[in-house]
């Protein structure tokens, strides 16, 4: 009897799935990059999604674009649908990795609400990679991918090797959302451009940091701000100053970065001491002429006078122009003194901008580069050439 | 050897008295026989101390006696012998050259007797005749195991007849201890079952078991071990094989030492053995002979090749059906492009392919080998670039299908087993995706838990839980920490070595710097 109870229980519950979910991949439109903007009191979203057009494919071809849809309607909802009567294909949103936000948008209205909105009809995924730009999504889509065949993929395989490069920010949907909700409300978004090149192509380029205060866009960072706002919270790995002597270039690749943000409150005063521990190299050194080669202790005065500007710069826009804390400076004192911040929390955003900020950078340089001595060195010393044959 | 007489044999055999006239016995002989024409009639006159003529009948059956012994040891001393004793059975018996020879009063199993190779000896005027055992049927040599084959180990494989398999078992277990049971069965086929166990290892009840349910079988022919082993099984309706089979006497030996029961049938080289368990259908023989670690890696290999031969195209129409978030979307833009364009929906593709690939695979296994290349590139032409050229299948699905055939070729033991699975499982992943693929896997595996074998449980040891034994389950530990038999087999002796060279790493041996 127990088994024919059980047996019957396991068919029925079978049914709570369902072959309705079941759709050929023939017949479904994966779609990998998404735009939204704003026309007029209309949504605009622009679909980039995968071309399955070549059967066989051919290495002689050329590399065939994906397909990009556009269609407005009032909701994101209908026009997501919308994009169904021109593709005639059901839209999957599983692969969606990269969403592109028209700046407008971001300006006008709460981010958090329409992107929340997205995420509950299960189109944005807390994964995808969220940008914003004051072009067109629809061009973005549009310019030539470089590797891959369509811009989307591109962009995320540049985010995610983009750990050597972190002059930029990245952010997944998951993160921002993260920001947004906490005590702050602000969070930041890296801006995406386009960009001509020599032969007419477009190609795109991360250009800079939108700094998005309770939900919508304030303003603009450029891209050293942008680096020194990614150093001021603690997303250090691999980051890349340059700096130059009088006569020596260098460049000095930092492999581990330490910051520590300190903050005391006190009434309506802040006091915030950010204190950051450089580890790294030198990867290069040009030196011209023949002059003495640099010392190393200047060198790192260099390099942290150089790191210490780009804070200062990027905190200057965030307190002054902005008056939006994106940093760790608000969440520490939240986490350290919570009585105090909750009993300011609502000027936060004007202590802030009067918060005395003291930024040290302590530089250490443990590698110094290049291998080899120069060819200068070698000049010098007669018979000793290095390429002999 | 005991000859074991199950009683519904006995009551089934004819009894027919031997007649003291010879020609009537011969009359009566044709008439049970016919006339074969394999049946040889030798005739020898003997003379009495009266000086009266005896005659002596001499049947054997051409093949299955040894003609040449016939002759030799019957046929000669008898014509040699001019005159004889008052009691001329016992003379005769004296007389031939023959070891094993008794008397048989019955003339409907003498008849049975010379069919299994005998010759049977009638003298005039005595209801009781000879059987003298000249069996000298044609057997093949011992070869290499065709299915089982090793690199290192031993190259002898049991054969067609019972008794070379015996002493194939006896050279290995030269013990006392090993016992030999024989049956036969088949009202017509006659034929011999051989049951052997080590005494003082073999759990009484797994042997008593084994014992009950052979004597309940009363077939007209036994055709083949597999019979015999669907007569004994615990569990008629599934696909798992419960019952152990192996064609080399090593592992048979290996098998016994554990306290396993193995069957020898008579015309077939593969012998059966009880109880046997699933996690064996992933051990090979070859793991014992080599290191632990490369042998443990190759089970651990087998246990994943026999999942995803099961599950992968499964797998597939689930995740490119129902859960598209899985793909990876590197490979998203290659998979769909390979998707178009082709005209049969995903599950009945891969159906498709499996099953044309069990029709290539079956073509490959009974063809004559001189045909067999051909299908070998029919199928590797049907199969493989023309299709996906033509645009009629897709590659990745190729690609699914054939990875699940060749893995499952590692799993040999259960490879009909899976190639069953495989297509059992396609059909829930294709209506309900991953929920119904993982109801199915469950049911599986409480099907595969309530299997038994000799009633011991399929599934030891994990389910039930011995984990003692897990030392030469999933992998096999060095020989050394295998100190006990395992508990998932019953026996009765369960400790496998009093003692070893202990291992030098422990401190336990005194280096002595002299030596």
């Amino acid at each position: 009897m127990i088994r024919i109870i059980s047996a019957v229980v396991i068919v029925l519950m079978l049914f709570l799935a369902g072959c309705k979910d079941s759709v050929e991949l023939d017949e479904s439109m994966m779609v990998v990059g998404v735009g939204i903007k704003k026309a007029g009191d209309e949504y605009e979203i622009a679909v980039e999604a995968i071309a399955p057009s070549d059967v066989t494919p051919n290495e002689e071809t050329v590399k065939e674009k994906s397909i990009i849809l556009t269609t407005k309607s009032k909701t994101f909802f209908d026009a997501a649908r919308e994009v169904i009567r021109i593709s005639k294909r059901r839209l999957f949103f599983t692969h969606a990795i990269v969403w592109i936000i028209h700046e407008d948008l971001a300006s006008e209205e709460d981010m958090l609400n329409f992107l929340d909105v997205l995420r509950r009809e299960q189109m944005l995924r807390l994964n995808s990679y969220l940008f914003i730009t004051d072009e067109d999504p629809k061009d973005i889509f549009t310019t030539d991918p470089i590797f891959s065949n369509n811009i989307s993929r591109e962009l995320v395989s540049g985010l995610e090797s983009g750990e050597f490069v972190s002059s930029y920010p990245t952010v997944r949907a998951r993160e921002l959302f993260k920001m947004l909700m906490s005590t702050m409300n602000n969070g930041y978004l890296p801006i995406i451009k386009r960009k001509e090149e020599e032969a007419g192509s477009q190609l795109t380029q991360i250009n800079g940091t939108a700094i998005i205060k309770n939900g919508r866009k304030v303003g603009k960072l450029d891209v050293l701000e942008s680096a020194g706002l990614m150093l001021l919270n603690n997303k250090t790995q691999g980051a890349s100053v340059r700096v130059t002597f009088d006569d020596v270039k260098g460049s000095f690749e930092l492999l581990r970065g330490d910051t520590d943000v300190k903050t005391k409150l006190q009434g309506n005063q802040l006091k915030v001491d950010i204190h950051m521990d450089a580890v790294g190299e030198i990867t290069e050194q040009i030196i011209e002429g023949t002059t003495m080669p640099i010392q190393i202790s200047d060198f790192e005065k260099k390099v942290a006078g150089k790191i210490e500007k780009a804070i200062h710069k990027a905190l200057n826009k965030l307190q002054k122009d902005f008056k939006a804390d994106v940093t760790l400076i608000g969440m520490n004192t939240y986490r350290k003194q919570p009585k105090a911040f909750n009993k300011v929390k609502d000027k936060w955003e004007d202590i802030f901008s009067e918060a005395e900020i003291n930024v040290n950078v302590d530089v250490e340089i443990t590698e110094q580069g290049l291998i080899d001595s120069p060819c200068e060195s070698y000049k010098k010393k007669k018979n000793r050439n290095p390429y002999d044959f | 050897m005991t000859r074991k007489k199950s009683a519904n044999k006995v009551r089934k055999t004819k009894h027919i008295s031997i007649d003291r006239d010879l020609e009537k016995n011969k009359a009566h002989i044709r008439k049970i026989l016919g006339d074969s024409p394999d049946t040889s009639w030798g005739e020898v006159t003997l003379h009495n101390r009266k000086s009266e003529k005896i005659h002596i009948l001499i049947l054997s059956i051409g093949g299955l006696a040894d003609e040449a012994s016939i002759h030799q040891n019957i046929l000669e001393p008898l014509r040699k012998q001019s005159k004889v004793a008052d009691n001329i059975i016992e003379g005769v018996k004296e007389k031939i050259y023959i070891n094993e020879v008794k008397y048989e009063a019955n003339l409907y199993n003498a008849i049975l007797k010379t069919l299994r190779g005998n010759t049977f000896i009638l003298i005039e005027g005595y209801t009781t005749g000879i059987i003298a055992s000249t069996e000298g049927k044609e057997t093949r040599s011992i070869e290499e195991p065709p299915t089982e084959a090793v690199v290192s180990g031993s190259r002898e494989s049991f054969i067609e007849s019972v008794h070379t398999n015996i002493s194939l078992l006896r050279q290995r277990i030269a013990s006392p201890q090993l016992r030999f049971q024989l049956y036969t069965f088949g009202e017509y086929s006659q034929t011999e079952v051989v049951l052997a166990y080590v005494e003082g290892i073999v759990d009484p009840q797994v042997l008593e078991r084994v014992n009950k349910r052979i004597r309940k079988i009363e077939v007209d022919d036994i055709a083949s071990s597999g019979q015999i082993e669907q007569y004994l099984e615990d569990q008629t309706y599934t696909i798992f094989p419960v019952t152990g089979n192996t064609e080399r006497p090593d592992v048979a030996a290996a098998m016994l030492m554990e306290g396993r029961v193995v069957l020898i049938v008579d015309g077939t080289p593969i012998t059966l053995f009880y109880p046997s368990l699933f996690l064996e259908k992933m051990q090979d023989v070859e793991d014992y002979s080599s290191r632990p670690f490369s042998s443990s890696v190759v089970r651990l290999l087998r246990l994943f090749a026999f999942v995803i031969s099961t599950m992968l195209p499964a797998l597939y129409i689930c995740i490119v059906n129902f859960h598209k978030e899985a793909i990876p979307s590197g490979f998203l833009l290659a998979l769909e492009k390979s998707r178009e364009g082709v005209p049969l929906p995903l599950v009945q593709e891969t159906l498709l392919l499996i099953v044309l690939f069990e029709i290539v695979r079956e073509a490959g296994v009974r063809m004559p080998r001189a045909i067999g290349q051909a299908v070998s590139i029919v199928g590797a032409l049907i199969l493989g670039e023309v299709s996906v050229a033509a645009g009629l299948i897709s590659a990745q699905t190729i690609i699914v299908v054939s990875t699940a055939a060749i893995t499952a070729f590692i799993v040999t033991p259960v490879a009909e087993v899976v190639s069953l699975l495989r297509i059992i499982y396609i059909i829930p992943s294709a209506t309900f995706g991953f929920y119904g693929l993982m109801v199915s896997v469950l049911f599986t595996i409480m099907h595969m838990a309530n299997l038994k074998s000799m009633g011991v449980y399929y599934m030891a040891p994990i389910m039930p839980l011995y984990f003692r034994d897990w030392k030469d389950a999933f992998i096999r530990l060095p020989y050394r920490l295998l100190k006990y038999r395992p508990k998932s087999i019953p026996n009765v002796r369960p400790i496998r070595y009093k003692r070893v060279p202990p291992s030098p790493n422990k401190g336990n041996e005194k280096h002595d710097k002299n030596n």
